[in-house]
């Protein structure tokens, strides 16, 4: 027969397992939500609500434009300038960014090497911002 | 080393998983993980909390739903890896 002071330690154990286990995920959350917050605002991560902004199909909604580094960007704008990348970075761009996916996965996804995917979310990155740029630059009423 | 004598004590069922619902849940019963996860529920809701500022700029602690989610998936994962060591397990 198991003694009672067994069952009771088990008890203890499982408590402060459990605790430990609550406590180490929950530190591990909020680093992985501050950092993200700190570098980048994925489309998946925005509520219901805020992702209808986007889809919004009314161009003259002030609502459909975010402000972005000093810079308004619309909706139309945004979809035209991914539409202007070549098809291999639009394809990155839409599954990390819209479908939320990691490198990892979309590596697995698409069968191309995983730095391969980084490299080419970098280049995407940058071309959209020159993009923007240039655009903003050129008629600053947009 | 001193043993801490359990049978002094007295329980505190209120605050402590009773051992057969371990069991049970250790194997992967459901409603014994329900009630594991019921008893931790405030701790997780505690643990869950972040800064947020509500309408008027006040910042408030709002128990984020996705940390929350995030808790409670890895309490039922670490639950189902714990291991009871028993006499006859320690022998193997």
């Amino acid at each position: 027969m198991i003694p009672e002071s067994f069952e009771l330690g088990v008890c203890y154990a499982f408590d402060s397992y459990c605790k430990r286990t609550l406590k180490n995920e929950a530190i591990n959350a909020h680093k992985a939500l501050n950092r993200r917050k700190k570098r980048i605002l994925n489309f998946s991560d925005l509520a219901l609500d805020e992702e209808y902004l986007f889809i919004n199909p009314d161009p003259i909604d002030i609502l459909s434009e975010y402000r972005i580094n000093e810079l308004w960007i619309s909706n139309e704008l945004l979809k035209a300038v991914i539409e202007n990348l070549p098809e291999h970075l639009q394809q990155i761009i839409n599954l990390y960014y819209f479908d939320g996916l990691n490198d990892r996965k979309i590596s697995e996804i698409t069968k191309i090497p995983r730095s391969t995917i980084q490299n080419w979310r970098a280049s995407a990155l940058e071309k959209l911002k020159h993009d923007l740029e240039k655009i903003a630059h050129d008629c600053p009423g947009i | 080393m001193t043993v801490r004598a359990f049978e002094d004590d007295p329980i505190p069922t209120n605050r402590l998983i009773p051992y057969p619902v371990i069991i049970c849940a250790v194997q992967g019963d459901p409603t014994a993980m329900d009630q594991v996860i019921v008893h931790f529920n405030p701790y997780i809701a505690y643990l869950s909390r972040r800064n947020a500022r509500d309408e008027e700029g006040f910042l408030i602690m709002i128990t984020d739903p996705e940390i929350e989610a995030r808790l409670i998936s890895r309490l039922v994962r670490a639950v189902v890896r714990f291991k009871i060591i028993t006499e006859t397990n320690q022998l193997k």
